[in-house]
C-alpha cells in the first residue's frame, strides 16, 4: 500500500508536532496498547552545526555525553551524534513536558539508548547515516528505525550473503542491474528497523528472516527468532528526495487488550525548522512517499 | 609476522613443543584489527587506541558488517555482529578473535588460510 506522506498528518511550520501527548495520558492506566502513531523527527547533516548553534545546545548535555562527542575521530562521526543528541533530547523534552537539559538518559541491556525510568515509558530510536539524522518516538511500545542513502553504497554490495536470504537475493538479482542497489538499501532498511523494535539490533542476523513484497506491502517472516514480535508490529518504509530511504518498525505494547494490526500514522517534523525556525537543508530530507505493511 | 604465517605454522613461528606461537599471533591477529580500524577511520595505525570502546568507535550497521564479513575472510574464523558489539573495547575484540584464530590453526596446522596476508 502506497502512501504519499503529503496526505499524513505533518505538522505545519513550525508549529508543535501535531500529536503531543501529556506525561500523565503516557504513563497513565488506560494506556492504549496499540501504537497508534509514530513521531519521526528528521535533521540533514548540513543543519546540525547551525541548530547546535541556535538552541546553545551544549549547554543541555551531561557529561558524558560531551565525552562521548571527543571521543568520534570522524568529524562527520561528530557531527550526526551531535545532531542526534539534539534531536533526541529536545523530541523527547516536548512529550515529556520538561526542559532538554532535564531529559535523562540510560542505556538498556543492548546498549540502546533509553528513557531513565524515572521518565513516562515512551519509546524512541536513533539513527543516522551521511546526510541525515532522525529520532522516532512512539508514546508505547517499542520503535525501531533505520535511515540509509539510497542507493545503497557500493560497499554494501558485498554484504548480501550476510544481510539476505536466498529468496530475497533471488528478488535482488532479478531487478535491472541499475535497481539492486536501491531493493538492498529497502530490504536493509527494513531489517535494521525491525531487530531495532524487537531490542536486538544487529544481534539478530538479518538473513535469519524475510521480507516479502517490499514494494507493495512489506510483510516480514521471521518464524525461527528467539523474540517474537507482538502482533501488529507496523512497518513503513519512505523515500526522501535527499536520496535516502528510511524504514520505522513499530511493536505494540503487549497485553491482552491488544487489538490486532492498524495502520501505524508518521508525523513527519523538521527539526530544524520546529525548534528553531531555520529553514534549510532538512526539508529536502523529509520523506514524500511511504509503503506500509506489518509482520506475519 | 603475517597472520598467514601465523596460522600456517612454519616452524620457525612455532613453539618448539609443538604448540602454537600463540603470542605472535595474537599481536598479528591485533595488529590486523588495528590497522582495520585504522583505515576505517581514516587515521595512522599509531593513533588507534586499543582501550576505545566499540560504541566510540562510532561504526555504523554497514561497518560492523564490513568488519564482520573481513574477518571471515582474512583471519578465516567466524564472528557474529553481536559478539563484535558486545565487546567493550577494541582489546578484548582482538583477543577473542586471536584465540579464535589460535584455536582454528591448532585444529589444521598445515593449512593456509583461505585469506591474503595481513
Amino acid at each position: 500500500m502506497t502512501i504519499h506522506l503529503d496526505r499524513l498528518e505533518r505538522p505545519p511550520g513550525v508549529a508543535a508536532p501535531a500529536a503531543v501527548l501529556s506525561p500523565a495520558a503516557v504513563a497513565g492506566a488506560g494506556t492504549p496498547s496499540l501504537t497508534t502513531w509514530c513521531e519521526l523527527w528528521l535533521l540533514a547533516e548540513d543543519d546540525v552545526e547551525q541548530v547546535c548553534e541556535r538552541l546553545d545546545a551544549q549547554r543541555s548535555f551531561s557529561t558524558d555525553e560531551l565525552v562521548r562527542l571527543t571521543r568520534l575521530v570522524r568529524p562527520a562521526s561528530r557531527r550526526r551524534h551531535l545532531g542526534a543528541r539534539i534531536v533526541a533530547r529536545w523530541a523527547l523534552a516536548r512529550h515529556l513536558g520538561t526542559t532538554p537539559a532535564d531529559v535523562t538518559f540510560v542505556r538498556d541491556p543492548s546498549g540502546r539508548p533509553a528513557l531513565h525510568p524515572r521518565h513516562p515509558p515512551l519509546d524512541f530510536n536513533l539513527t543516522h547515516t551521511e546526510g541525515v539524522i532522525g529520532c522516532a518516538v512512539v508514546p508505547a511500545g517499542r520503535v525501531g528505525l533505520d535511515a540509509e542513502t539510497y542507493p545503497a553504497r557500493a560497499e554494501a554490495a558485498r554484504l548480501v550473503d550476510v544481510v539476505l536470504t536466498r529468496g530475497e537475493r533471488a528478488t535482488v538479482e532479478a531487478a535491472p542491474p541499475d535497481r539492486q542497489l536501491h531493493l538492498l538499501a529497502e530490504h536493509w532498511v527494513l531489517k535494521e528497523a525491525y531487530t531495532k523494535a524487537l531490542g536486538l539490533g544487529l544481534r539478530h542476523p538479518f538473513d535469519s528472516f524475510e521480507i516479502r513484497d517490499i514494494g507493495d506491502a512489506p510483510t516480514i517472516h521471521d518464524p525461527r527468532g528467539a523474540v517474537r514480535p507482538a502482533p501488529g508490529l507496523g512497518l513503513t518504509v519512505m523515500h526522501s528526495r535527499s536520496g535516502h530511504v528510511m524504514a520505522v518498525a513499530t511493536q505494540p505494547a503487549s497485553g491482552p487488550a491488544a487489538p490486532r494490526a492498524a495502520p501505524v500514522r508518521v508525523h513527519l517534523v523538521d527539526a530544524a525548522l520546529t525548534l528553531t525556525g531555520w529553514s534549510g537543508a532538512t526539508a529536502a530530507v523529509l520523506p514524500h512517499r511511504a509503503v506500509s505493511g506489518q509482520a506475519r | 609476522m603475517t597472520i598467514s604465517a601465523a596460522i600456517s605454522g612454519r616452524p620457525s613461528e612455532r613453539a618448539r613443543d609443538g604448540e602454537p606461537a600463540v603470542q605472535p599471533l595474537a599481536d598479528s591477529v591485533v595488529g590486523w584489527l588495528t590497522r582495520w580500524v585504522a583505515d576505517r577511520l581514516d587515521i595512522a595505525a599509531e593513533h588507534v587506541q586499543l582501550d576505545w570502546e566499540i560504541a566510540d568507535l562510532d561504526l555504523d550497521s554497514t561497518e560492523v558488517l564490513i568488519l564482520v564479513t573481513d574477518v571471515m575472510h582474512e583471519l578465516a574464523v567466524l564472528v557474529s555482529p553481536g559478539e563484535v558489539l558486545g565487546h567493550r573495547s577494541l582489546a578484548t575484540l582482538g583477543a577473542a578473535l586471536s584465540e579464535r584464530v589460535a584455536s582454528a590453526a591448532a585444529l589444521r596446522p598445515s593449512r593456509r588460510p583461505l585469506s591474503r596476508t595481513a
